[in-house]
């Protein structure tokens, strides 16, 4: 009935269907879609895999993408993700660019050799798992080795996996870790093959930014012009917005003792950056 | 339905082999249709839908891979110290007054301090009325520190009585692998820890066979480390393992693995059972 060595290895809520896989180690792997189960040993699993792949390289049908080659693990988190880029892929295309061109980082880029990845490099901190784009029971200080290791022992790029970069944007989506140690190793001048995928509606960063409410700061930033006084009303505004959007809901929903402690914190920040 | 646009291509599942087919439909946000079907089943989805699924399926089997590969190269040495088994005390109160109250009862363990006990009791029935002066402690797994008792596993207490900690099962349970999770062993397991007891100086022990798998499992999920105390204690009770009964045991914990288990318990390899364990596949 009950074996106590199961494995989840993904769940996901994917549109009507509740899909999760789970290793239940001495008996077989578990595919869950909802109530129905199926039930394979590792070469059935395999198996499935390779047909799978199959099946994406023939509905995606664009020269250049292989799902044998792109890691699993940016296929799923960002090509798969809600709004399945994949399904939107149009062309991919190959360059070499210099490392020193490259950018790094979703929320904020930044040069690789000022990026975090880089300080990860240097670091003896990453010992424990935080949530991200590594394994499940990976470290990012363990991710950072393996890295280096496949770097140094295999070259780039290794079995044809590229550095991916979206539509014109230099910004790298996958292989920030693999673009930090060839920096390492051969400095910011070293040119590398990198593959572009170009979506279908895909706005590059630049693009998005301007047309975005935060237009003003962006423009204000990079010193395209914007009169300082609206600019102040814009922040303004935003401040009020994500007064009602976050602070008020947040508190109504203070439930046990260690929530409240740990919000009193969080909602101290949030005041803290609002009353500043 | 949608017209069939076409046969993408066929999935094996063991036996069985489905046809992935693109059908007419869906609008340009969701995609085509797709048909996971043979002739007694179909499961139908949108495209990127599909494409979700199948990412995931993927990436599933990446993290199975990165699992068995780094347990694989793991190293789980055979800890110092450890505590072994002590008898406990023949008059101890409690154990005097669950045979007075002709209550079934069966000792788990007995270490540092603490009496592990099994009892046959409803589960609204609290264990502090068998015996007076007995004080409710909270327990380091209970379920407001984020434990979780799984398939009806009743929630472990812990009672103390002259400095002494009686931890209470009412099944006799397994840690998950699944992070703060316990579950009961199966009901074979549970239902033998009634049909068998050892009896030492009027305290009625758990079978040597439900012991030793106890003990090996509370190692291997709960500690992942055999202690040196384990290791004499397993090693000394090896004669279980010739026995078919207790092969069958382990084999609702183990399944598959059992065989190479027993193998290795009888070769003393210790230190390496558990990364074999949770590599295999």
């Amino acid at each position: 009935m009950s074996n106590p060595a199961v494995t989840k290895l993904q769940k996901k809520k994917i549109g009507k269907y509740s899909v999760w896989l789970d290793d239940n180690i001495g008996e077989k792997m578990h595919l869950h879609i909802n109530r129905f189960r199926a039930d394979m040993d590792y070469g059935t699993f395999s198996q499935l895999c390779s047909d799978l792949e199959v099946t994406i390289n023939s509905l995606v049908d664009v020269e250049g993408f292989d799902a044998s080659k792109t890691d699993p693990v940016f296929m799923e988190q960002l090509l798969c993700d809600e709004r399945c880029l994949l399904h939107d892929l149009e062309r991919v295309s190959e360059e070499k660019l210099a490392l020193s061109k490259l950018w790094v980082g979703f929320k904020r880029v930044k040069r690789i050799k000022d990026s975090d990845y880089y300080k990860k490099l240097h670091s003896d901190k990453g010992e424990y798992r935080k949530k991200g784009s590594d394994h499940n029971a990976q470290t990012p200080k363990e991710r950072m080795d393996s890295c280096v290791e496949l770097i140094t022992q295999k070259g780039y790029p290794y079995d044809d996996k590229y550095i991916i970069l979206y539509g014109d944007d230099n910004i790298i989506y996958d292989g920030q870790h693999r673009a930090v140690c060839l920096w390492e190793a051969n400095g910011g001048d070293m040119e590398v093959p990198v593959q572009r995928y170009y979506f279908k509606g895909y706005r590059s960063k630049n693009e998005a930014l301007l047309s975005s409410p935060f237009a003003g700061v962006y423009r204000a930033f990079h010193g395209l012009g914007e009169p300082e006084n609206t600019l102040n009303k814009r922040l303004e505004r935003w401040k009020e917005r994500i007064r009602k959007i976050v602070y008020f809901p947040i508190r109504r929903k203070i439930k046990s003792t260690y929530y409240r402690i740990f919000l009193s914190k969080k909602l101290k920040e949030y005041k803290d950056i609002l009353e500043q | 339905m949608g017209e069939l646009l076409k046969e993408i291509h066929p999935i094996k599942l063991g036996n069985e082999e489905l046809m992935v087919e693109l059908n007419e439909g869906g609008n340009a946000a969701t995609g085509k249709i797709i048909h996971i079907q043979n002739k007694d089943f179909r499961l139908e989805m949108y495209e990127r839908e599909f494409l979700r699924m199948a990412a995931t399926v993927l990436r599933a089997k990446s993290e199975l891979d990165y699992f068995k590969d780094k347990e694989k190269n793991r190293q789980y040495p055979v800890t110092e110290g450890g505590a072994r088994t002590e008898a406990p005390a023949a008059d101890d109160p409690v154990l005097k007054a669950l045979r007075d109250r002709n209550i079934a009862y069966r000792l788990v363990d007995c270490r540092k301090g603490v009496i592990t006990l099994i009892v046959d009791m409803p589960k609204k029935q609290r264990f502090s009325k068998v015996c007076a002066g007995l004080k409710k402690r909270v327990h380091p797994y209970c379920v407001e520190m984020g434990y979780i008792y799984l398939y009806k596993l009743t929630p472990f207490e812990l009672y103390e009585k002259n400095g002494r900690l009686y931890q209470i099962y009412r099944q006799l349970p397994c840690c998950s692998l699944t992070p703060k999770t316990w579950i009961p062993l199966d009901r074979m397991i549970q239902a033998d820890v009634w049909e068998s007891a050892d009896e030492r100086d009027g305290i009625l022990y758990l079978s040597g066979h439900l012991r030793y798998i106890y003990r090996l499992c509370r190692a291997i999920f709960l500690k992942r480390a055999f202690s040196e105390a384990d290791v004499e204690e397993l090693t000394e009770m090896e004669q279980v393992l010739d026995d078919e009964h207790t092969a069958e045991l382990m084999g609702k914990v183990f399944f598959e693995f059992t065989p190479v288990m027993t193998e290795m318990l009888k070769k003393h390899e210790y230190g390496e059972i558990i990364s074999r364990y949770l590599s295999f596949i």
